[in-house]
């Protein structure tokens, strides 16, 4: 019966864990490139095995709070695109992310919105290096922005004059990239060239939330939730009644 | 509690998109105006963080959205001819190099004017500075004829005569003008993350041409604007239904001990 009593609470944290995750991917309807995050609500048994499987960092006597454990996966469906006019807007379609240079290595996004710091090195937005192929810095000569031409390949060209080519690589498991924030990601796979996904200048990616799905499962969530705190409810009234009843002396 | 953090985080970048398109729209009609952009970026998501699974001893944990930084769109703005000779325009890069009083300020705000003392002046009352960084000065006994498509001024003597070449509008560049800051009225003052002007004149490298008798209109797409507009308003209040629904959960947690 107690046993029933923790259930029904992990199912409330699983709820919360749920309704967080929509949250946080709703405060990032507007992020460019932003990949929304999903939980998986598994069972018990379920997560047991994805443990034991997993990087053995489990530990036993934690309370069994299901989702709370179980790995957040990043959906790696296509946002739409939207022209921006802006010359360093880059946006992504197919499977790549960019590559910049990170504090403790390589770091991947999809997040376009690239700028010059003083000497024309191609920066993002919150001035890391955006790498070009062989994981060198794209420098681009501020005088001639003008007239600077990025082709699908992430070749960049002002003119005729080859300036570099953006580096673009996808994953065996885009899913299992992990959020640095700042929409950067990492992961310890391999990063894999990406010949396939194809570079638009003067676009933005926008996010990949899916609204309408969020906006129902804003709804679902707080139902389940409720039924699992009626869950809880009902347990303690029983208990109660085991304690007050049962328990008496007539 | 975070939970409510992360709703909040995103009611505040849709505020902030939305205060940067009501800026835009303000600006429609003002000369020499580039629109902005909010940009948003993720907070790292960690539900073990959040739900305070683990006790961490790092910084308290928080997701949601930030606002990263403000962009602006440089594109050229479209030109109204005004055949006013005191009016100008620059196509193509470069800024107008001011002296405000305060410091050295850039613009692309070309409706200038004269002032009583004869001298060069923007709407806002600064000195436009030629190439040596002096402002430019119409002698006494002379007045205002013309500026020609290299930037130089011209005057004529009041007391009729040919006229003189009095002074060169210089222009300034930057390597990265998105750094530069925006201080109002149209004006933007160097950072280090702007690096230094480069200065020059009309037509020379890298520079665009100073065009008289046309202002450069606010690069203001409204249609876009609006579009943006309404979408923020929808993030806004599908970020608010979230805030409250989660109030709601929360409440209903308390609510367990009744």
């Amino acid at each position: 019966m107690i046993r029933g009593w923790y259930t029904a609470a992990s199912g409330m944290v699983a709820q919360m864990a749920r309704q967080l995750t929509n949250a946080a991917n709703l405060a990032n309807v507007s992020t460019p490139g932003y990949r929304q995050v999903n939980v998986r609500v598994e069972e018990f048994q379920e997560m047991l095995l994805h443990h034991f499987e997993a990087t053995g960092e489990f530990r036993l006597g934690d309370l069994s709070t299901a989702v709370a454990m179980a790995p957040i996966e990043i959906d790696p469906t296509q946002g739409a695109l939207r022209e921006s006019g802006r010359p360093l807007d880059v946006a992504l379609t197919g499977p790549g992310f960019f590559v910049i240079q990170g504090d403790e290595g390589l770091e991947y996004t999809r997040n376009g919105v690239f700028l010059l710091e003083p000497g024309g090195r191609l920066m993002t937005a919150d001035g890391r290096q955006v790498n070009g192929v062989g994981d060198q810095p794209i420098i681009i000569p501020p005088e001639r922005l003008d007239e600077v031409w990025i082709g699908s390949d992430g070749t960049i060209q002002a003119g005729d004059d080859v300036l570099g080519q953006l580096r673009i690589v996808e994953f065996a498991e885009p899913g299992q990239l992990v959020s640095n924030g700042s929409n950067r990601y990492t992961t310890d796979q391999e990063p894999l060239e990406s010949p396939g996904t194809a570079v638009h200048q003067g676009f933005l990616e926008m996010s990949n939330v899916d609204v309408n799905r969020t906006a129902v499962d804003l709804m679902e969530a707080q139902r389940a939730y409720d039924m699992a705190q009626r869950m809880v409810q009902m347990q303690d009234e029983t208990l109660q009644m085991t304690v007050r009843d049962l328990g008496r002396v007539q | 509690m975070s939970a409510y953090g992360i709703s909040a985080s995103g009611i505040r970048m849709q505020q902030y998109i939305l205060d940067t398109i009501a800026h835009n729209m303000a600006n429609m009609h003002t000369t020499g105006f580039k629109a902005r952009r909010a940009e948003p970026a993720d907070i790292r998501f960690d539900l073990h963080d959040i739900l305070e699974l683990q006790s961490g001893e790092d910084e308290p944990a928080s997701a949601g959205v930030y606002f990263q930084a403000t962009t602006t769109l440089w594109g050229q703005g479209a030109a109204q001819i005004t055949d006013r000779d005191l009016d100008v325009a620059i196509f193509g890069e470069g800024f107008l190099r001011i002296d405000t009083g305060a410091g050295i300020a850039y613009t692309r705000n070309g409706a200038l004017n004269i002032d009583a003392n004869g001298t060069l002046v923007t709407d806002g009352g600064g000195y436009v500075l030629d190439v040596d960084g002096q402002p430019i000065q119409i002698p006494a006994a002379m007045t205002f004829a013309r500026i020609d498509r290299a930037g130089n001024v011209f005057a004529v003597p009041v007391a009729g005569g040919a006229e003189q070449q009095v002074g060169q509008i210089s222009l300034a560049r930057f390597d990265s003008p998105d750094g530069l800051l925006a201080i109002g009225d149209s004006l933007f003052q160097e950072t280090e993350a702007s690096g230094a002007p480069v200065i020059g004149v009309s037509g020379a490298e890298g520079f665009g041409r100073v065009i008289n008798g046309v202002l450069e209109m606010a690069n203001l797409d409204l249609a876009d604007e609006m579009t943006r507009m309404v979408e923020a308003q929808r993030a806004y209040q599908l970020n608010i239904n979230a805030l409250r629904t989660l109030d709601e959960m929360i409440a209903r947690a308390f609510d367990m001990r009744r």
